[in-house]
């Protein structure tokens, strides 16, 4: 009874930080509809503002308070409000929901470049009247955790008063029912948006002043993780009701207290014992699917700003066909280590790929790639290798690798029947949560598992030394260790399945997959299976991030159970692809090879700038380099919300008039080759024949378009006195052939040669 | 990025684990001075003058870098100058160097040589630079006084971030290095493929992963082998506390290098005298959001000291308080790589009764000890910050070099490697308590250290610079899976990445 207490007591404490945390998701959630991941980075910048003022700067406790909770964390609300979440208004779920990891990515990134650039620092913030404690039925409770309950309960109070009893409650409720009824009636949705932003981010900021301290030695991803933990809770509350985010984030401290009791801290079953840690997420999948859901704003939407073309079975096959050939020219004037670079970027450009096709083509989320990739791993490594082998003198089987596929496919297609009726930002959390589930329970076993299936004892071997070895293949007489032959090998991979998915694309069920994208509701009506459809791309996807994930750990060769399986490694995966361009093929190639580019071999790029110019150190290496390093992939993410369809989509655009001069661009790409030769015979430098080609890509577009001026005639964005807006055409401008020929190729329709006449104005 | 502060704890918990091997006797060692035996004898005298200036005299009256024997002309170079109680192992030679173009990395006139660490890692920049930091002062140090036997030593640097390590080793490969000295990257294991089909020979500063302190051509100044433990400590504990020692109680992190390390406490601790109440505790390496639960059970169990396995920050100061505010007030044992300055800063009292081991010399006792001194001297004049694991890169450039000066003109991979095999005893020039680098073993001795406030005390031996050594105290171990993975074989070099 005693023990039952002392528990009770530490569930409460527990429970009452989720509860400070939670709400402050809520506030912002119902009154903007943005699910603002970020959270948890502003609850840790605002930790570290407060560390800065009262422990560096000595000043006293209340003015840092004030300063940091009242002044500095409604800055950062009202700057992300008006910044940031104000331009993913009519933007599809999917970019509301990759916007706020970006910008959680980036102030994480910042805080550890203002504060822990150096390294070897350690800053440990004290709690609230420092060691002093009371003892609560037979529990010692710090003062700073009375606090923490105080607070909490005065929170949830002060803001159900806020958003239900008062005037500015109102409003901020209304922008988020319907914005245009509320400006019809004389509201100010905008200044209501920016206060809820304000509140929300001083929410977080108690949150993080509260936390710091429990969490000793204050560390930027460890805090944000904490207040991760806090999800279930807001979900409990159906991310808009304060009270019952506050039940359930009691809900959680307890049963995370209760679960320590009767497990012994995890000692009772060892082979759960990591469960503990899971809890969060297993309430979080729980909640999100035997709660009911209220509807989510995204479904509202019927117009967003993502466009995608669709490239012609031709057009995809002659694409891959370029970029075998590319990425074989290239590597043959790379030195090894930047083949190595270049091939882990096209591993995980075909891990991205998975996500072409359930997240671009099917608008389902899926964060959790990596969990797949450590799964089908463990099956391969199992099936090939098992602890009596040697990973560096087995071959990866063919076999093992359908196998893995097979593993995923199911796996995926289990968390999708459940996750059916769940859709956009609860999807991407079920899948969040299922994979930290699987990160504790599975990746970070140590034990083998035991078990029998009628009467045949088996064992499968997790990571159980921490880390496993995967084999690379050796098939049609070629050993794939040669780093060379392994990254054409997955070169051909990407193209051959890249081809396949733009073929799928253009298949009905690719019409099925986007219909259902577009309105499940109205595909239900017209009498589609949804649930096929969805469980197949669900499956399919899952498979496909099986084999990328295991040619990824195959590029790795030893992956350790701790490496990139914890569920932000897939959300860094999750955004890169949708700012490279979700709705493409070569979005995933973009995004690969912009994770090992940007984040490895730019800061390398500076370094090396650094070094060898030491007076300009300060320029390449504490400025550019550590932007790169530091903020630059999340900076990238955060404009995202100004070209919603990604990076891919920019070039192309970019590329796409050239067509009209097929002899000039021909021309083009016959000096670069010729260039190349000239480079790979060394009769010119590496370094001489990238800056040529860069350039060139800057230049020679723009050339031809003047010297051919009058071909580009009504092209968009090209042309003189062109309109893009397609609402607009007709009374802007007289209606030319080469807009039908656009709306086609919008359409995905086929093009015939009457999208080729031109209509004289 | 996003994903690395998970692992940046992690990892952080490996790299300070792995500098936790034990101590060597400075004491039992002053007399018969260690004599690193090729080395030593061979090269000592980064000159050609002087008489070779033997280690005894050098360790003798060892207070310093120049101890200059007066009858020499203080020209700059001819004088003997010391690095602890030995000369330098780098002079100008005899200007007889060979160079058939054979041997990578080698000239006439230079040596190039790789190094590295993970301070790139955007999750913990600057993460373990320490190491990169003492070997660029050693570098131009040794350059200063004339290379390797007159070659100049080219330092290349590599950055793996913790997760580029292939492609670090790679670039190692690539640029024909002679050998690696004093790098070290927490997850070697990914690197091992590649080192051994590049054939690149390593003198590095730490290993985390077996197959990598089993490796072919792998030679360091504190071995860390997956098959032996130090448990010195274990009968210093015993002694300190012997009703304590009798109810102990594990707690780890949850990670594989932590569990490792526990593993071994548990199977060679008993031995000493020392009962463990529980050993299957384990926290979440990314942090708790409430340790009670573990000051409960360590409670229940009825433990008079616990065993901790994991960082000091911040883990065991929020276990530690958690302790005090319930009442659990018991000796908590753990790692050197809890002996950092920002530790002792952080400790509020709770820490008082954290009880550490040491191989290395600690700083404080660097006026006793003149390697310690040197060290913290060298990093003081060059630029850079200092750190253990800074002294352990230390040692081993200076085991490296060593080796090479003593092959003189010719030198070669092969020559080198041939020394550092037959050297059975190296302490560093006195940073350390003596090891065998040539037989991969650990160090026999151990010295206990305890936080007391805001500074480490010496508890056991009381002699500054002091260690208490037993042969006995080195304990196999068997069966752990680091170990059954690592394959070794029958010279105990690891088959794990041996090419197909």
């Amino acid at each position: 009874m005693q023990d039952f207490l002392a528990y009770t007591v530490l569930g409460i404490c527990l429970g009452s930080v989720y509860a400070i945390a939670a709400t402050g998701l809520v506030v912002t959630y119902s009154t903007s509809g943005v699910f603002n991941v970020a959270h948890g980075a502003v609850a840790t910048m605002s930790a570290l503002v407060y560390w800065q003022l009262h422990t560096q700067w000595h000043v006293p406790t209340a003015i840092a308070i004030v300063i940091t909770i009242g002044v500095f964390c409604p800055a950062v609300g009202l700057f992300l409000e008006v910044v940031v979440m104000r331009g993913l208004r009519d933007t599809s779920e999917v970019t509301r929901l990759v916007i706020p990891i970006a910008v959680l990515l980036a102030l994480n990134g910042l805080a550890t470049w203002i504060w822990f650039r150096d390294g070897t620092r350690a800053i440990v913030p004290r709690k609230f009247f420092g060691e002093r404690y009371i003892e609560v039925l037979g529990q010692a409770v710090y003062y700073h955790q009375v606090i923490g309950v105080m607070l909490a309960a005065v929170t949830a109070g002060g803001l159900y008063v806020l958003m239900f009893k008062s005037r500015l409650g109102v409003t901020m409720r209304a922008t988020v029912d319907d914005r245009n009824l509320l400006m019809l009636n004389g509201g100010r949705p905008d200044r209501a948006s920016m206060a809820s932003w304000a509140i929300g981010a001083s929410l977080a900021g108690v949150a993080g002043v509260l936390l710091a301290p429990q969490q000793g030695a204050l560390q930027v991803f460890a805090l944000t993780l904490l207040v991760f933990d806090a999800y279930p809770a807001a979900i409990g509350g159906r991310l808009r009701s304060v009270p019952f985010t506050y039940v359930a984030a009691m809900v959680l401290g307890l049963s995370r207290a209760y679960f320590d009791w009767v497990s012994d801290a995890g000692q009772n079953w060892l082979a759960l014992r990591n469960l503990r840690n899971a809890i969060p997420a297993v309430l979080l999948f729980a909640a999100l699917l035997f709660l009911p859901q209220s509807r989510l704003r995204g479904a509202v939407v019927t117009r967003t700003r993502e466009r995608f073309h669709v490239p012609s079975w031709r057009q995809a096959v002659a694409w891959g066909g370029v970029l075998v050939a590319v990425v074989a020219m290239l590597q043959a004037l790379m030195v090894d280590s930047a083949v190595i670079s270049l091939a882990n970027g096209m591993s995980l450009s075909l891990l991205a790929l998975s996500l072409v096709l359930l997240t671009g083509y099917a608008g389902e989320i899926n964060l959790a790639v990596y969990t797949f990739a450590g799964m089908a791993l463990i099956v391969a490594w199992q099936f090939d290798v098992g602890p009596n082998g040697l990973a560096t003198q087995e071959s990866l089987s063919v076999m093992a690798i359908l196998l893995a596929m097979v593993v995923c496919a199911l796996v995926g297609g289990l968390i999708a029947l459940p996750a059916l009726r769940l859709r956009g930002l609860y999807l991407g959390l079920a899948t969040f949560a299922f994979g930290i589930i699987v990160y504790q329970l599975v990746i970070l076993q140590t034990k083998p598992l035991n078990g029998s299936i009628f009467g045949q004892r088996f064992t499968i071997n997790l990571f159980t030394t921490g880390s496993l070895t995967v084999p690379r293949p050796h098939w049609f007489g070629i050993d794939f260790r040669d780093q060379r032959s392994f990254l054409m090998l997955m070169t051909v991979m990407f193209a051959v399945i890249g081809i396949g998915l733009v073929q799928l694309r253009r298949s009905a069920y690719g019409r099925m997959m986007i219909a259902m994208k577009d309105s499940p509701a109205a595909c239900a009506t017209l009498g589609m299976n949804i649930i096929r459809v969805k469980l197949g791309v669900f499956m399919l996807s899952s498979a496909i991030a099986g084999l990328g994930g295991l040619m990824w750990a195959s590029q790795q060769r030893t992956l350790a159970n701790n490496n990139n399986f914890d569920g932000f490694a897939s959300l860094l995966l999750f955004m890169i692809a949708v700012v490279g361009g979700i709705g493409y093929v070569s979005g995933a190639l973009l995004a690969g090879i912009f994770l090992s580019v940007l984040s490895v071999v730019m800061p390398n790029i500076f370094d090396k700038l650094g070094s060898d110019y030491p007076s300009l150190h300060w320029l390449f290496v504490t400025g550019i380099g550590n932007f790169t390093k530091f903020v630059g992939p999340a900076i990238i993410g955060i404009r995202l919300g100004r070209n919603p369809s990604g990076i891919a989509q920019q070039i192309m655009d970019g590329f796409r008039p050239l067509r009209r001069v097929p002899v000039g661009a021909g021309v083009w790409a016959a000096a670069i080759v010729g260039l190349w030769a000239l480079a790979w015979q060394g009769v010119i430098g590496n370094w001489t024949f990238t800056l040529v080609v860069i350039g060139s890509v800057f230049v020679v577009p723009r050339l031809l378009m003047n010297m051919f001026a009058d071909r580009f005639v009504g092209v968009p964005g090209v042309g003189a006195g062109t309109e893009d807006d397609a609402d607009l055409i007709g009374i802007t401008r007289p209606f030319l052939g080469t807009d039908r020929e656009r709306f086609d190729r919008e359409l995905a329709l086929p093009l015939d040669d009457r999208g080729a006449v031109h209509v004289a104005p | 990025m996003a994903r690395k502060s998970v692992r940046s704890v992690a990892v952080v918990a490996v790299l300070a684990l792995v500098a936790s091997a034990c101590g060597k006797d400075r004491e039992a060692a002053t007399p018969t001075t260690p004599a690193p035996t090729v080395a030593v004898t061979t090269v000592a005298p980064p000159v050609d003058t002087d008489e070779p200036a033997p280690a005894d005299t050098a360790t003798d009256d060892g207070e310093g870098t120049t101890p200059a024997p007066d009858t020499a002309p203080p020209t700059t170079i001819a004088d003997v100058a010391m690095f602890g109680d030995l000369p330098w192992p780098c002079g100008p030679g005899d200007g007889a160097n060979t160079d058939d173009g054979s041997e990578v990395g080698v000239t006439a006139d230079s040596v190039t040589i790789g190094t590295g660490d993970d301070a790139g890692y955007a999750g913990s920049p600057g993460l373990n630079h320490e190491m990169t930091d003492a070997i660029k002062a050693l570098v131009a140090e040794c350059n200063d006084l004339g290379g390797i036997n007159g070659r100049t030593i080219n330092l290349n640097y590599y950055d793996a971030k913790l997760f580029e390590v292939p492609a670090a080793m790679q670039s190692a490969c690539d640029a024909n290095n002679f050998f690696l000295v004093g790098e070290g990257w927490a997850f070697d294991s990914n690197q091992e493929e590649i080192r051994l089909a590049c054939g690149l020979p390593a003198v590095p500063t730490y290993s985390v992963s077996a197959a990598f302190a089993h490796g072919a051509n792998v030679f360091m100044g504190v071995p860390n082998p997956a098959d032996e433990t130090t448990s010195g400590m274990f009968a210093q504990i015993a002694e300190l506390f012997p009703e304590e020692a009798k109810s102990v109680v594990t707690l780890a992190g949850a990670f594989s290098a932590t569990q490792e390390t526990r593993d071994k406490v548990v199977a060679s601790a008993p031995a000493f005298g020392w009962d463990f109440a529980l050993t299957t505790l384990e926290s979440n390496p990314v942090g708790e959001a409430d340790w009670t639960p573990f000051v409960k059970q360590i409670q229940d169990a009825g433990a008079t000291m616990v065993s901790w396995q994991g960082t000091c920050l911040p883990g065991l100061l929020l276990f530690a308080q958690t302790a005090q505010v319930n009442g659990l007030d018991v000796p908590i044992i753990t790692d050197s790589n809890h002996y950092a300055a920002q530790c002792a800063d952080a400790n509020d009292g709770a820490l008082d009764n954290l009880y550490l081991r040491m191989a290395f010399v600690p700083f404080e006792d660097a006026d006793a000890n003149p390697a310690t001194r040197d060290y913290l001297d060298v990093i003081a004049e060059r630029g850079g910050d200092t750190a253990m694991l800074g002294a352990q890169a230390t040692s081993s450039f200076l085991l490296w070099a060593t080796a090479a000066s003593a092959c003189g003109p010719a030198l070669t991979r092969a020559c080198v490697l041939s020394n550092l095999a037959s050297t059975n005893s190296w302490t560093g020039h006195g940073l350390h308590a003596e090891t065998d680098p040539g037989g991969n073993h650990p160090p026999s001795c151990s010295s206990i250290l305890r936080l007391v406030g805001n500074e480490y005390q010496r508890i056991t031996p009381p002699e500054p610079a002091s260690f208490e050594c037993d042969d006995a105290w080195i304990t196999p171990i068997t069966g752990t899976p680091a170990l059954l993975a690592a394959k070794l074989d029958e010279n105990r070099i690891s088959q794990q990445f041996a090419g197909g």
